[in-house]
């Protein structure tokens, strides 16, 4: 079974009568406004989005990235794998916002010593 | 010493998930007061040779388990706070505050939505006659319920409880007089009546407040369950773990359908509005509200139940207390616009059911 969890927000004016608590089957959250909470099936968050209005905050996949990656924020918030990025030219890098030639340098660097693109 | 059905005793206990037991401690098992006397139903289901060729032989000459069976049905008294948890093992649940309330909470059940989950709460069962039966089945889950109210007396609902096919004969579960047992004891319970009831039936905006006309009214919510598809084979759930010849257990149990169809008894009016609705099928907005006594404030003790879109099967006369009765039999509609089969509320002065038992 998949331990994926999905992030929503709960809005932070909430209407009389909001539910503090909302379960579905094995499914469960407590909501309170202005919170993010945490889900761990994906239908359950869609109802929660559909039914509840809260907003799916949730991170773009970050497997694979290491935490020491540099430029690494960039790349996940361009929802990036990582197969792609070492994939990518260093003009490819540089045209990104946020990855100058510095930081294109250090990944391509950081693929060479860790055993990423030839 | 004899032991009499005064020594009978049941509870259950919310599971974390299908397969996970819930844990004996002291208080973890909740008592279920039951007005019936019915006990556990369990069977193992088996198979023999009796159609293998043996020559000369024509009777059965072994016989083995396949799977193992549990089930149980009870009639409790519909408590409002007991009540929520049967409602709460049955579909989808939210708890909120009502306006002007702090201690009160209104608890709304609805049918869980079948594009989230099939499978719906777990409870860990016991039952109890004294020294001499003490079982325990985990995994069981409720196909339904039936609330209903009649006369001058309580109201009632009705459940069956299937399980896994898991049951511990012996379990270490204690109940009263067992200091600080398993079974914790159910009091302070808020009793409705049928006395309390409110029904109001909408045709095309138009309401009709039933007052004085109204006599009973019955909901059954039932949902057809996948028996049969629970029991995996590939899943290696077995009665005695790890024991693959004790019978196979189920590994989930979800629902299929999901309907509700209620019966409602009510005094005949002038031109017969009931029997009308049958005959041409109008859609109904049934609601019934039954309101106890006071939480706090001007906050009670309530059950509702909305059917936001019914029809009427039938509505024969029918004689009930020495009159002339409308007996009407309807069903419920799924309703696109409140996006619901039907919806209960339930205010009492539990927190939150989900920690409740």
């Amino acid at each position: 079974m998949s331990e994926e969890k999905f992030t929503l927000r709960v809005p932070d004016e909430l209407p009389e009568g909001f539910p503090e608590y909302i379960s579905q089957g094995e499914h469960s959250v407590t909501l309170a406004p202005g919170d993010t909470v945490e889900v761990d099936s994906r239908r359950f968050a869609d109802w929660l989005v559909r039914e509840l209005g809260l907003v799916d905050v949730t991170p773009a996949a970050t497997d694979g990235f290491p935490e020491d990656l540099p430029g690494r924020n960039v790349l996940i918030r361009e929802n990036l794998t990582i197969e792609a990025v070492k994939e990518y030219t260093r003009e490819q890098l540089i045209a990104l916002d946020g990855i100058g030639e510095k930081t294109a340098d250090a990944i391509i660097a950081y693929f060479a010593d860790h055993g990423g693109k030839e | 010493m004899s032991e009499t059905p005064s020594a009978r005793g049941y509870g259950w206990g919310l599971q974390a998930d299908y397969l996970t037991q819930k844990s004996l401690s002291a208080g973890a098992i909740k008592e279920i007061v039951c007005m019936d006397q019915n006990f556990a139903d369990f069977e193992p289901q088996t198979s023999n040779d009796e159609d293998w060729s043996h020559p000369n032989i024509n009777s059965p000459t072994d016989e083995w388990i396949e799977t193992q069976n549990f089930r149980v049905s009870h009639s409790i008294p519909a408590f409002s706070q007991m009540l929520g948890e049967l409602l709460y093992i049955n579909g989808s649940y939210a708890v909120a505050t009502p306006g002007g309330g702090s201690s009160s909470k209104a608890h709304t059940f609805k049918p869980t939505d079948p594009t989230v989950t099939r499978q719906d709460k777990a409870v860990t069962y016991c039952e109890t006659t004294g020294p001499g039966w003490n079982i325990l089945a985990p995994s069981c889950v409720a196909d339904g319920w039936v609330l209903k109210g009649n006369g001058k007396g309580v109201l009632t609902a009705d459940f069956n409880l299937i399980g896994s096919g898991k049951l511990n004969l012996a379990p270490s579960t204690t109940w009263y007089p067992t200091g600080t047992p398993h079974v914790a004891r159910r009091t302070g319970q808020h009793k409705l009546f049928n006395s309390q009831v409110a029904l109001v039936v909408t045709d095309a905006g138009s309401p009709t407040t039933y007052g004085c006309r109204y006599r009973s009214f019955e909901f059954a919510y039932r949902k057809t369950m996948l028996d049969d598809a629970g029991m995996s084979p590939g899943c290696g759930n077995f009665l005695v773990a790890g024991d693959p010849t004790s019978g196979m257990v189920r590994s989930a149990h979800e629902f299929d359908k999901q309907m509700l169809d209620f019966t409602l008894q009510v005094d005949m009016a002038v031109g017969s509005p009931e029997a009308i609705a049958v005959q041409q099928q109008k859609p109904l907005l049934v609601v019934m509200t039954a309101a106890g006594g006071i939480i706090e404030g001007a906050i009670r003790h309530q059950v509702k139940v909305t059917v936001p879109v019914a029809k009427y099967k039938t509505s024969k006369p029918t004689v009930g207390d020495g009159i002339m009765q409308f007996a009407i039999t309807g069903k419920a509609l799924f309703d696109f616009a409140t996006n619901k089969l039907f919806e209960v509320e339930l205010i009492n002065d539990v927190t939150n059911y989900a920690s409740a038992f």
